[in-house]
Order: structure tokens, then C-alpha cells, then sequence
């Protein structure tokens, strides 16, 4: 019996003994912090190894898109001087008592396109990091949009003619820039705003038949329109996250106007786009000149990132523009590589679609060809081979020179989420993977060490 | 705040008279004491402090309670708070053995006591927990949280014998920040311990334990009669016991 006693108080130590060193890593592992903060000491104690692994994978996850993908670093331009100038030029010379811009110093009067193509070039240089006087640019903005959101874009009150279709969509592209210029200091232009503008438009000239945009009375629809309406609205919908406006569903409006685009401006055998269509005898007329592409252009690698479809992508017809409009010297022509008009107008649109698409290469060749051969006297002219300089002109001077930086920042904007080199890179999906095996791993190691409490 | 244990061998060595009385002079010294009563297999603080609440350590322990429901504050004086937690028999019907195996319910019990203690670390200066005796699991879970433990024992054969024991196998396996104490409650024993001889045996053998194993020994007058009473606040208290106690919380202040 005494022997029994003595087994059974062995025994009782034994189990007491065996509890306490338990209880030990328990309260070890209790004391070391509560929740995530115990979790991960614990981790850190118990798996050092296992922690390091995940630390460094994680920092290189970090680290390699930052280093190895990052996009263009945004760096002030060594175009600063041609901006300085040209921005003098435009102050002093083209621009009346009240501050509007006006055409030229023989016709000074301003008109609605102008005020539009002086906010846009306003806006994007505001926004590329050149050194200028900001309060100066955001009141010339604000008088702007002011005057034409007054008439809301569709008519201007001295006009005799209802603003043109392209201008009216640049105007609200106009908005959408100047918006991010103005934000800081005034809220002159409210997202109602944009969004009543295009309301107003896309009801003035959206066709309700079929989605096109056509000039009202019009038996003719234009390319040009197509592409304007494509890029603005796609623009909208990445920059803002909506998509939908007041029964405007803009990603099948958009794929409705490719839709139109295929169907009527583009021969898919020929490869030819064309920018008229005549819907009395239902024909398609005149070849697309290079402004009408370079707009398709951006239009459609705007379209794509939203998951449209047309039955070419936006690099085929940047390189059809190189092949067909650009010549050796990377001068863009308007008709052909081979004919002589050379505008100002040209270089600048392409510059900007080029920068928007991340082909800085051809970006910059066509900017270099423009401080080269279209700078003149503190300005720039319209043509090659001719002297004029225009307010406008010069306008386009600061567009070509401010889309480098402006792109960058535009680009880093859009809210959807699309594909990049970064998220979809091989070595992203890999280290994504590693990790996710090794979160398993330490997951069911713990489990296993909370079935052993 | 700290945390005081009191544990000993066996029953009726005085364990819970002396962890009240400690708690009393404290709380007289304008302390701020939580008293819990984690001996779950003869709880007695209701001997002390007669209550009808019907919320009990187990209640915490299997977590039908919150902490803060079951603290019962206890007014002694006009200046003196004790807070206490009682303990029911509930428990113990519920866990009446200890198992061969260790259950995941033994480490949700000691986290539960841990989170307790963290709960209340702002709110006193001292916890004191009283124990159930020998080598039981929730005794070792007093014993592992606590900064100081007493150990109280009588100067019996098997007191003795069994101390040996708690040391070689227990407490030489706690965190050395832990402060042991060894209090010798000089009671005499009837029948054959009641022997002299036996008697200074063993309060020599305990005294030499607590001089190799302890960081301090102390020995109290036999308080066995004086239980069930706060002798700080009585009114003619034993000045001899308060005294020895007083020497005491010296050590753990």
C-alpha cells in the first residue's frame, strides 16, 4: 500500500514536472506580446530562420520593381529656357488688357479653340515640374475655363458657329488637366462640372441610333470625333474610376464608337483609315491625314486599358504613322512623308501620344527635332519653311516640351488596375509565390503548435 | 504591481490566515490589494468574508465571466479596500483529476490567470493568490506568474519530506527572478509529531531547506488558532504575529 502511495505521488510529480517546463514555453510565448506583436515574436524566437527568409524575399519584392521597373523619374527638363521664352513671348505679345490669349498681333481677338489650347499647354506645363509662376498660370487658367464654361464649350457667344466637335472634346480634356492644377488653391472646377460638360456634349452630338458622334443636321460623321469622344472618355473613366455617367455607360459607349470606327473609317483589307463618312450615300471619303491617327492612336491605348477591343492595337497605328507621315529626319508630315506640310501642330500631338504610350524613343527624337528646327525667336513657328509665329503656335511649342514630365505623372494617375511590367513581371510572381508556400508552411507549423497546448 | 504567491505541501499549514493578513496590513498601509482565492479544491475565503455574489474565479476560468465581474471589493476600515475573487467548488467537480495528458484547456487556464494578472497590473500594488496545496496544475499556474512565493509550512514529518520534494522538482525549475520564501508556522502537532524531539528535527531539517534552497527563511508564532480573522484590523490584535508579518513584507516590498 505504502509502495502504491509512493508510485502514485512519483507519478503525480512526474506530471507536474512535465506541466510546468509546457507551461514555461506557454507563458514564454504569452508574455512575448499580444496578437500580431506575440505572433511575430513568437515567429521571430521560434522560426529565425524561417523570418529572415521572409524579410529578405520581402524586401526584395519591394525592393527589385522600385529599382529595376520603376517608371522614367520625373526630372526638370533642360527645356526650361525654350519654356521661360516662349511663356514671355505669349504674356507680352499675345495676350490682351484682360489676360485672354489672342491669334496673332494683327488680329487680336481671341476665340474659344484658343482659350482651349492655352489652358491645355498651361495645365500640362503647370503639372511637368518647370520652374514658373504658378498663381500666374492658375489665374489664366481659371479666367479661361470661367469664359468657357459659361457657354459650356458648345457655343462660344461671339461665334457664329457652334464650337467644332474636336474642340469641344479637347475642351473637356482641358478640364481634366486643369483640374489637377487647379485643385490646390481653388474649386473653380468641381467634378460636376466636368461631368455636366460632358453630359452636355455627349447629348449635343452622340448620335442616338447608333453610338457615333455626329455634327448635328450633319449627313457626314468625322474620324476625328470618333477618337476625340474615345480618348476624352476613356481618359474620364481611368483618371476618375467612374464609368458610368447619368445612363452613359462609358465602356460600352467607347466600344460602341470602335464599333463605328471599324465599321465606317476603316478598311481592314486595305489597312486604309479614312476620315469621312457620308451617311446619305454610305460611303467612306478622303484618307485619314496624321492628325487623325495620332488622336486614334491615344484614343485607342487609352480604350485598350480598358479592355476594349479593335481589330488593331494602338502600336500598329503609331508605327503606321512612322512608316507613312514620318520622314527620315523625324519630321512629321501631315498628308505623306513626302509632301511639305510640316506644322508645329503635328510634332507637338505626336510628341504628346508618343510619351503617353512610353515610347519616349520616338517621343524624344521628334521633341529634339522641334527645339531644333521649329524654335525662333523666343517662340515657335506654325511651319517649316515659313516664319509665322502665332500665339498658337507657340502653344504647341510648350505642349511638345512639357509632355515628357507630363506623361509620367498623367499615366501614374489612371485608377484602373492595369497590367504593368511591375505586377506582372516574372520575377514579381515569383517571389509572390515563395511567399505564399512559405506563408502556408509557417501557418500550419503554428497550428501544429497550438494542437500541442 | 506584484504578484504573490502562497503555497505549501499539504492542508492546514495557515496558508490562507497568513496571505489574508498580509493583504490586511497592506491594505491598511493604504495598498491596493486583489485577493484571489485559487485554492479550487477548499476554498475559504467565505470563512473570512461572509458574500452572496454568486461570481466565482471558475466563472473567469471558463470564461462565462469577465474579470471585472467577479472582483468583489471588500471595505475593512474607512481607509482600508481589499479586492477580492472567491472560488467555488464548481471547478474542481468539473476537473477533478489532473490528466495523464496535458490538455490545451491546462494552457487556456494559465493564459486566462496571465491575462487577469495583465488585466489588473495598473489597478494594484499587489496580487495575492492562495493555492491550492501539492503539485497541482493551477498551483504551478499561481506559482509561474508570480514574482514572489511564500511557502508555508509546519514543522510535520511529511511537510518536511514533502518540501524537499516541491523544491527538487518544482521550484528549481522556476525563473530565477522568482523570490521564494520559506515561512515556518510553528504549530505543535498532536500524537506522534507532538514529540519534542521530532519537533526540533524537523524545524532544524526545514530550516536547513530554506537556508539552501530559499531566499529567505522566516519563522511565525503558531497562528493556527488566530485564523479566520484580519488581526491588523482587530482590536486587540496579536502583536507578536503582526509584527513577524510586518518583518516579512519588508521582503517583498
Amino acid at each position: 500500500m505504502k509502495k502504491q502511495e509512493q508510485d502514485d505521488s512519483l507519478t503525480e510529480i512526474k506530471k507536474a514536472r512535465e506541466y510546468l517546463e509546457e507551461s514555461q514555453k506557454n507563458l514564454a510565448r504569452l508574455k512575448s506580446g499580444k496578437g500580431v506583436r506575440r505572433k511575430l515574436r513568437f515567429l521571430l524566437k521560434e522560426n529565425t530562420l524561417l523570418v529572415i527568409l521572409l524579410s529578405i524575399l520581402l524586401i526584395l519584392s519591394i525592393v527589385i520593381p522600385v529599382v529595376f521597373l520603376r517608371p522614367d523619374q520625373i526630372i526638370v527638363d533642360p527645356m526650361q529656357e525654350h519654356v521661360d521664352t516662349t511663356i514671355n513671348l505669349i504674356f507680352t505679345n499675345f495676350t490682351d488688357n484682360s489676360g485672354f490669349p489672342i491669334i496673332n498681333e494683327t488680329l487680336q481677338t481671341t476665340s474659344s479653340e484658343l482659350m482651349i489650347l492655352s489652358s491645355l499647354a498651361y495645365a500640362l506645363i503647370a503639372q511637368a515640374g518647370f520652374e514658373h509662376n504658378q498663381e500666374d498660370f492658375q489665374t489664366k487658367i481659371s479666367q479661361i475655363i470661367n469664359t468657357l464654361e459659361n457657354d459650356t464649350f458648345v457655343t462660344y457667344e461671339n461665334r457664329s458657329e457652334p464650337l467644332p466637335i474636336f474642340y469641344q472634346f479637347l475642351g473637356l480634356y482641358t478640364l481634366l488637366q486643369s483640374k489637377y492644377v487647379l485643385e490646390a488653391t481653388s474649386d473653380i472646377i468641381s467634378s460636376a462640372m466636368i461631368q455636366n460638360v460632358l453630359l452636355k456634349t455627349l447629348e449635343s452630338y452622340l448620335s442616338n441610333e447608333a453610338s457615333l458622334i455626329i455634327p448635328p443636321n450633319s449627313n457626314s460623321s468625322y474620324l476625328i470625333d470618333q477618337v476625340m469622344a474615345i480618348w476624352v472618355l476613356s481618359t474620364y473613366t481611368l483618371l476618375t474610376g467612374n464609368d458610368w455617367l447619368s445612363g452613359y455607360y462609358f465602356e460600352s459607349l467607347i466600344q460602341g464608337l470602335l464599333d463605328v470606327v471599324s465599321e465606317f473609317f476603316f478598311n481592314s483589307t486595305t489597312n486604309i483609315l479614312y476620315q469621312e463618312y457620308n451617311h446619305s450615300v454610305n460611303e467612306s471619303r478622303t484618307l485619314a491625314e496624321v492628325e487623325n491617327l495620332i488622336f486614334f492612336t491615344v484614343a485607342l491605348s487609352k480604350a485598350e486599358r480598358l479592355y476594349t477591343y479593335f481589330e488593331k492595337s494602338s502600336y500598329n497605328i503609331h508605327q503606321q504613322i512612322i512608316n507613312e507621315f514620318v520622314d527620315d529626319k523625324w519630321f512629321v508630315h501631315a498628308s505623306n512623308a513626302s509632301d511639305e506640310e510640316v506644322y508645329v501642330k503635328n510634332q507637338a500631338y505626336f510628341i504628346l501620344v508618343s510619351y503617353l504610350m512610353n515610347l519616349g524613343n520616338v517621343g524624344i527624337e521628334v521633341q529634339n527635332k522641334i527645339t531644333e528646327s521649329f524654335s525662333m525667336n523666343n517662340g515657335f513657328i506654325e511651319k517649316i519653311g515659313e516664319e509665322d509665329i502665332t500665339c498658337e503656335s507657340c502653344l504647341y511649342g510648350l505642349v511638345a516640351l512639357a509632355s515628357k514630365n507630363w506623361s509620367v505623372i498623367e499615366n501614374q494617375r489612371e485608377n484602373v488596375n492595369i497590367p504593368t511590367a511591375a505586377s506582372v513581371s516574372p520575377i514579381s510572381i515569383y517571389i509572390t509565390v515563395i511567399m505564399m508556400l512559405l506563408v502556408i508552411k509557417v501557418w500550419r507549423k503554428k497550428i501544429v503548435i497550438r494542437r500541442n497546448w | 504591481m506584484k504578484t504573490v504567491c502562497v503555497h505549501s505541501y499539504k492542508g492546514g499549514t495557515g496558508k490562507t490566515t497568513f496571505l489574508l493578513n498580509i493583504a490586511g496590513i497592506l491594505a491598511k498601509q493604504e495598498k491596493k490589494i486583489l485577493a484571489i482565492d485559487y485554492d479550487l479544491r477548499a476554498p475559504s475565503f467565505q470563512s473570512y468574508f461572509k458574500t452572496t455574489k454568486q461570481s466565482f474565479l471558475s466563472h473567469y476560468l471558463l470564461e462565462e465571466k469577465d474579470v471585472n465581474d467577479i472582483i468583489f471589493p471588500c471595505k475593512i476600515d474607512e481607509r482600508a479596500n481589499l479586492d477580492l475573487i472567491f472560488s467555488s467548488m464548481e471547478f474542481l467537480k468539473q476537473h477533478s483529476k489532473q490528466r495523464d495528458k496535458l490538455s490545451r484547456d491546462d494552457a487556456k487556464y494559465l493564459a486566462k490567470m496571465y491575462n487577469l494578472q495583465k488585466n489588473v497590473e495598473k489597478k494594484y500594488d499587489f496580487m495575492l493568490i492562495d493555492t491550492i496545496p501539492g503539485f497541482f496544475y493551477r498551483s504551478i499556474d499561481s506559482m509561474m506568474i508570480s514574482d514572489i512565493i511564500f511557502l508555508i509550512s509546519t514543522p510535520s514529518t511529511s511537510n518536511v519530506l514533502g518540501i524537499d520534494e516541491l523544491c527538487n522538482n518544482i521550484y528549481t525549475m522556476l525563473q530565477k527572478e522568482t523570490k521564494m520564501i520559506l515561512i515556518i508556522n510553528k504549530i505543535e502537532e498532536e500524537g506522534v509529531e507532538a514529540d519534542k524531539e521530532i519537533f526540533e528535527e524537523n524545524l532544524a531539517k526545514l530550516r536547513k531547506i530554506g537556508k539552501d534552497k530559499f531566499s529567505a527563511v522566516v519563522e511565525v508564532p503558531y497562528f493556527n488558532i488566530l485564523s479566520e480573522r484580519i488581526h491588523a484590523f482587530e482590536e486587540q490584535p496579536q502583536e507578536e504575529f503582526l509584527k513577524s508579518l510586518q518583518d516579512i513584507i519588508k521582503l517583498i516590498e
